[in-house]
């Protein structure tokens, strides 16, 4: 289903280890500063609005795929946009099962849940419909 | 601006473990992040798959999930404000994802589209700072 050709498999280790430290530092550095600032009510509105917008990751992304084949960019951008939206509709769906279960383990498990079942529907369009073509 | 930010987060009862919750939570976040993104990247370089790719990263809101989880155990009060500024700042995303579509049919160099948008992200996120602050 998912053609691995042209993979060098002796470097995931050497990707997972950069990536390890990259998500450590990441994660690590934003729930300490939550430490910080969780008793303020204005902070904590600035760090969840710092962190949802921080789209630069997505701007390297654009970087590079435009760098390894410019070609398909416009097919990147598109399901960055389709992509960015889910990521409003995942908040809006977190919202609403907090405000009508009010249990956290309930919304996390859901939310993982549903963040699973939306990528494998979209991969399923991709692969059986002409979603794959799209472009901005 | 920063010494008000400064003297805010000096005022707090920080937690004197401060390192411990830093390393747990860059173990947990190094291990998420570097599972997923290994796995990414594994997709990536798969030859038709791109379009998935983009749209798995930019609706990847597993980190803000983790911190509304963590925000909601340790101030239940702040859990309403933080996810109501993170559809803000959700929606800012895929404004900048547009933004950066826009600069790229101009014509605009890639090198140039990420320098404007990090200016932007920048401008944009001091401006959200100064709003609460003034706001509050």
């Amino acid at each position: 289903m998912i053609k691995l050709d042209g993979i060098n498999k002796g470097e995931l280790f050497k990707t997972f280890g950069s990536n390890f430290i990259k998500g450590g530092l990441l994660i690590g550095l934003t729930v300490t500063i939550i430490e910080f600032i969780y008793k303020s009510n204005d902070l904590i509105s600035f760090f969840a609005y710092a962190s949802a917008s921080l789209f630069i990751v997505q701007l390297f992304q654009y970087y590079y795929v435009n760098y390894k084949n410019s070609k398909v960019i416009d097919k990147f951008l598109f399901h960055s946009f389709v992509g960015g939206s889910v990521w409003v509709l995942f908040i809006i769906i977190m919202i609403l099962l907090h405000k009508y279960t009010n249990n956290i383990n309930l919304v996390v498990i859901s939310c993982i849940s549903l963040y699973i079942l939306g990528l494998i529907i979209y991969f399923i369009l991709l692969k059986n419909t002409k979603l794959n073509q799209c472009s901005i | 601006m920063f010494k008000d930010l400064i003297n805010k987060i000096k005022s707090k009862n920080v937690d004197t473990n401060i390192f411990s919750i830093f390393a747990s939570n860059f173990i947990k976040g190094g291990l998420l992040l570097g599972v997923a993104i290994t796995i990414i990247e594994l997709i990536y370089k798969s030859d038709d798959l791109l379009g998935f790719y983009a749209f798995l990263s930019a609706s990847f809101f597993i980190v803000q999930l983790f911190q509304f989880e963590y925000v909601n155990k340790k101030s239940p009060k702040s859990t309403k404000t933080f996810l109501i500024n993170s559809i803000i700042g959700g929606i800012l995303f895929v404004v900048y994802v547009f933004m950066m579509y826009y600069l790229h049919i101009n014509n605009f160099s890639p090198k140039n589209v990420v320098t404007v948008l990090i200016l932007i992200y920048i401008v944009f996120t001091l401006l959200y700072y100064l709003l609460i602050k003034s706001a509050n």
